[in-house]
C-alpha cells in the first residue's frame, strides 16, 4: 500500500518537468503595487456561477458558493484582477439541463458574464457543455462527474470551451474499485442513484476491480432513483444476493436516507471484516453527509469527496481551511474547494496572459500546472481534464472536531487511475504517462 | 421459520408456504412486505389529495408543499419536545390548520374559475411554501435523531418495527375514513356533496363548510405523510416535489377522488416497486408510469372510476 505523502512527492517530481506555466491558486499572486501598475481590462471582471440552489440538493449550490464567495472576497480585498473587481453572479440550475442551458445564455448574452464556473450533476453538465462553443466562453467544471464530458466531448468531439477542475468519475468508479481490491471482500453488489453518474461510475469500478482482482464476482445492482424516500426494498433486494462488499455512489439526501435505512436493515453487518467494513462510497465524505449524519455513519467504512480538507497536508490547503471555517463556521466541501480553485484560476489566467481573450485562455490552460488547496493539478491537454489525486479513508468518529474524521488513507497518484487518452484501456496503470507533449 | 423471536399465530401458515417454494419464496414475501411499507406511507399522503379533490374538484399541487411542511414542523418539535408521537401529532394539525388558512384565504375565489386558475394558484403556494421553508430551516437537509425501535426478523431478514408501525397507521386510517364516511353525518354530507352538489345544497347542505373541512383534513394527512417520514429520511427542501408525483399517480390510477381507488393504487404501486427492485433493477424508476398507462389503456376512468 502506498503511503500518501511520497505519492504526493512523485506527482510534484513529475510536475517539476512539465516546464509548463505555474500558477499558485489561493495565493494573491502579484502584490498590490504591481496589480495596479497594470492595465484595467474591464471595470468588473464578471463570473456566473451556475449550481443548485433549490430543491432536495440545494445544498449543493451553497456549499460551491462558499467557495467561490470566499475567494472572490479574498481577492476584492487585495484590489481585485488588475483593479478590476469580481462580481460573481449566481444562477439556479434546478438540476435541470435545459434550464442550466438557459441561465448559461443569459449569463453570457444579457448579464456580460466573462467566464462561467460550477454545475452540479452529469446530466446538467452535458448539456451547458454543448451551449459553449456558441456561447465563446470558458465553462470551468467544479462538480459534475461523468468521464464522458471530458472524454467525449472535449476529446473526440473536439469541445475546446470545457475544462474540468474536479475529479471526474474516475474517483467514484476507477479509484474506489482500487481501494475495494484491497478489501477480503469477494462479492460486489451496488446500490446506485438511476442516472448517468451511476452507471458511470459502476461501470469503471467493475471494470477496474475485474483487472485486479479475477477472483470477484459482481452478484447484483440496484438503481433508485433520485429522491428515493425509502431504499428498503433495494436494500433486502441486495441483501438476497448475499454480498460481502457495497458499492455505493448515492449522495446527498439520498445517501442520508440509505445509511439510515442500511444500518437498520444490516447491509453494514453483512460487509463487515476484521478492519472495518467492505462499504466503498465515493462521496461518502461530502461535507453535508457527514454534518447531517455524523456519527450514524459506521466507524471504519471507506469513503472518499472530490477534495477532503484533510488532505492534502499543505500550508496552501490549511489556510483554505481555516478561511472558509472562520467564513461560514463549516469545514469546506469539495465542491467549494473547487470553486474556490477555479475562481482564483481565472484571476491567474487574466493576470498571466493579460487578455480576456478566449482563446488565448484555453492555449494558457492546456498542460497548466495549477498548486491549489486541493491538490498539484496538471490540466490535460487532450481531455481538458484537471488531474489531480484525491485518497480514500476510513471513517472515524472523533469528537475533536464537528464532523467524523478519516484515517488510514489509501491512494495512488492521479496519473495511474485516470483514464488517458484514448481512453481505451483499464486503469490502474504501471508507470507514469508520457502525455506531456510540449 | 419467518417470525424468528416473535409468537405470531402467522408463524405455522407462512412456514407452510415456505416449505413448498424455500428460500425464494422467503425472498418475494419478504419484499412484497417490504413494498406494503411502502405502499401505506403513500396511501396517507394520496387519500389527502384524493379527498380534497373529491369534495372540491381542486387538485393541489400544494399538496407536496404540505408534506414537506409536516416534516420540518416534526422536526422542530421533536427538538422541543423529545416525544416523537406528540411531535408528529401537533405538527400534522398545523399542516391541517395551514391548509384550512390557505383554502379560506386564496383557494376558495377559484372555485367557479376555470381549472387552470386552481393550477397556478396552487402552484403558486409551492414557490412560497419552498422558499418560507428555505427562509426558516435553511437549505441544509435535516435528520431526526433515529428513534432506535429495532427490528424483528421476518423470513430470516431484518424489518424495521417503525415500519410495522407506519403499516398500522395507514390501516387504522383506511378504518378511520371508512366509519367517517360511512357510519357519521359528516360523512353522508360529504358523499352527498362528491355524488352531486347541487342536490346536496337543496337539501340544505353547506358545501363552503364542508370544502373547508376537507382541505384542513387533506392537509392534515399530508402533514402526516411528512411526519412519519421523518425517521426514515431527512426533511429536506423538495421532497414534497417527489411525493406529488406518486400522489398524482395514484390519484389518477384509482379514479380521481375515489377513496377506495387510492388505497388499491398505493398498494399497487408500493408492492410492484418493491417487487420491481428484486426481479428487475433497472426497470425500477419506471413501473409506476408503466401501470399507470397500461391501467389508463384499459380502463381510462381508473380502476374504481371517478368519484
Amino acid at each position: 500500500m502506498r503511503e500518501v505523502p511520497e505519492t504526493r512527492r512523485e506527482f510534484l517530481k513529475k510536475l517539476g518537468i512539465v516546464g509548463a506555466g505555474v500558477v499558485v491558486c489561493g495565493s494573491l499572486g502579484l502584490t498590490k503595487a504591481q496589480a495596479s501598475s497594470r492595465k484595467k481590462l474591464k471595470d468588473k471582471i464578471k463570473i456566473g456561477h451556475i449550481a443548485i440552489f433549490s430543491g432536495p440538493f440545494g445544498t449543493y449550490g451553497e456549499l460551491q458558493k462558499r467557495g467561490s464567495m470566499l475567494a472572490a472576497e479574498e481577492i476584492n480585498r487585495a484590489g481585485g484582477i488588475q483593479g478590476s473587481k469580481v462580481e460573481i453572479i449566481y444562477k439556479d440550475s434546478r438540476a435541470k439541463p435545459a434550464e442550466a442551458v438557459k441561465q448559461a445564455r443569459r449569463l453570457v448574452e444579457s448579464e456580460g458574464a466573462d467566464f462561467i464556473i460550477g454545475i452540479d450533476s452529469s446530466g446538467v453538465v452535458l448539456g451547458v457543455a454543448q451551449a459553449m462553443p456558441e456561447l465563446k466562453k470558458l465553462l470551468l467544471v467544479t462538480h459534475a462527474a461523468t468521464h464522458k464530458l471530458t472524454e467525449e466531448l472535449v476529446y473526440k468531439k473536439g469541445n475546446k470551451y470545457v475544462f474540468r477542475l474536479s475529479v471526474p468519475t474516475y474517483q467514484d468508479g476507477t479509484m474506489a474499485a482500487i481501494a475495494a481490491a484491497q478489501l477480503p471482500a469477494k462479492r460486489w453488489a451496488c446500490v446506485h442513484p438511476d442516472y448517468e453518474y451511476g452507471y458511470a461510475s459502476w461501470e469503471l469500478f467493475k471494470a477496474t476491480l475485474k483487472k485486479l482482482r479475477p477472483d470477484v464476482e459482481f452478484v447484483g445492482e440496484s438503481w433508485a432513483k433520485i429522491g428515493t424516500t425509502d431504499f428498503k426494498p433495494f436494500i433486502s433486494s441486495i441483501l438476497d444476493k448475499k454480498p460481502d462488499g457495497i458499492h455505493t455512489v448515492e449522495w446527498g439526501v439520498d445517501l442520508f436516507t440509505f445509511v439510515r435505512q442500511a444500518k437498520e436493515m444490516g447491509l453494514f453487518d453483512a460487509v463487515r471484516y476484521k478492519d472495518g467494513y467492505a462499504w466503498i462510497n465515493p462521496m461518502g465524505y461530502s461535507i453535508d453527509a457527514m454534518e447531517a449524519l455524523k456519527k450514524e455513519y459506521p466507524e471504519g467504512c471507506w469513503v472518499s469527496g472530490r477534495y477532503l480538507w484533510q488532505y492534502p497536508p499543505t500550508e496552501l490547503n490549511q489556510k483554505f481551511v481555516k478561511a472558509h471555517y472562520k467564513r461560514w463556521g463549516h469545514l469546506p466541501a469539495y465542491s467549494g474547494a473547487t470553486s474556490y480553485t477555479a475562481v482564483y484560476l481565472i484571476k491567474h489566467l487574466i493576470e498571466l496572459t493579460q487578455t480576456l481573450d478566449v482563446d488565448t485562455h484555453i492555449k494558457t490552460l492546456e498542460n497548466l500546472a495549477i498548486y491549489s488547496p486541493v491538490g498539484e493539478m496538471l490540466i490535460r491537454k487532450e481531455d481538458h481534464q484537471a488531474v489531480y489525486d484525491v485518497p480514500f479513508g476510513q471513517i472515524k468518529h472523533d469528537s475533536k472536531f464537528p464532523i467524523p474524521v478519516l484515517k488510514n488513507f489509501f491512494g495512488m497518484p492521479a496519473q495511474m487511475y485516470f483514464r488517458r487518452p484514448p481512453f481505451t484501456e483499464t486503469p490502474p496503470y504501471t508507470g507514469y504517462p508520457p502525455f506531456m507533449s510540449l | 421459520m419467518i417470525f424468528k423471536g416473535g409468537s405470531f399465530t402467522a408463524t405455522s401458515l407462512v412456514s407452510f408456504i415456505s416449505g413448498i417454494g424455500g428460500a425464494f419464496v422467503e425472498m418475494v414475501i419478504f419484499q412484497i412486505l417490504v413494498g406494503l411499507s411502502t405502499a401505506m406511507l403513500y396511501w396517507v399522503v394520496s387519500v389527502g389529495l384524493t379527498f380534497i379533490f373529491g369534495v372540491t374538484r381542486v387538485l393541489n399541487f400544494a399538496h407536496g408543499s404540505f408534506y414537506m411542511l409536516g416534516a420540518f414542523f416534526t422536526l422542530t418539535l421533536f427538538k422541543w419536545t423529545n416525544n416523537f408521537v406528540l411531535s408528529a401529532a401537533l405538527g400534522s394539525l398545523a399542516v391541517g390548520i395551514i391548509g384550512l388558512l390557505c383554502e379560506r384565504g386564496v383557494i376558495r375565489f377559484t372555485y367557479s374559475l376555470p381549472v387552470a386558475f386552481q393550477l397556478v394558484l396552487t402552484f403558486g403556494l409551492v414557490l412560497i411554501f419552498e422558499d418560507l421553508v428555505r427562509f426558516t430551516w435553511g437549505s441544509v437537509p435535516q435528520m431526526m435523531q433515529p428513534l432506535g425501535l429495532g427490528t424483528v426478523m421476518v423470513a430470516g431478514r431484518r424489518f424495521p418495527i417503525y415500519s410495522f408501525i407506519v403499516m398500522g397507521i395507514g390501516l387504522s386510517l383506511w378504518i378511520i375514513l371508512y366509519f367517517l364516511l360511512l357510519k357519521t353525518k359528516l360523512g353522508l354530507m360529504i358523499r352527498a356533496t362528491i355524488s352531486d352538489i347541487e342536490l346536496a345544497m337543496a337539501n340544505g347542505i353547506n358545501p363552503h363548510l364542508l370544502y373547508s373541512f376537507s382541505f384542513f383534513f387533506g392537509s392534515l394527512l399530508a402533514g402526516l405523510g411528512g411526519a412519519i417520514t421523518l425517521p426514515m429520511c431527512s426533511a429536506s427542501l423538495g421532497m414534497g416535489e417527489r411525493i406529488i408525483i406518486y400522489s398524482f399517480i395514484i390519484t389518477v390510477m384509482g379514479g380521481l377522488g375515489n377513496i377506495k381507488g387510492a388505497f388499491i393504487s398505493s398498494l399497487i404501486i408500493g408492492v410492484s416497486e418493491s417487487l420491481c427492485a428484486l426481479f428487475a433493477p433497472g426497470l425500477t424508476i419506471a413501473i409506476s408510469y408503466i401501470i399507470l398507462a397500461m391501467i389508463l389503456v384499459v380502463k381510462p376512468e381508473g380502476i374504481y372510476g371517478e368519484a
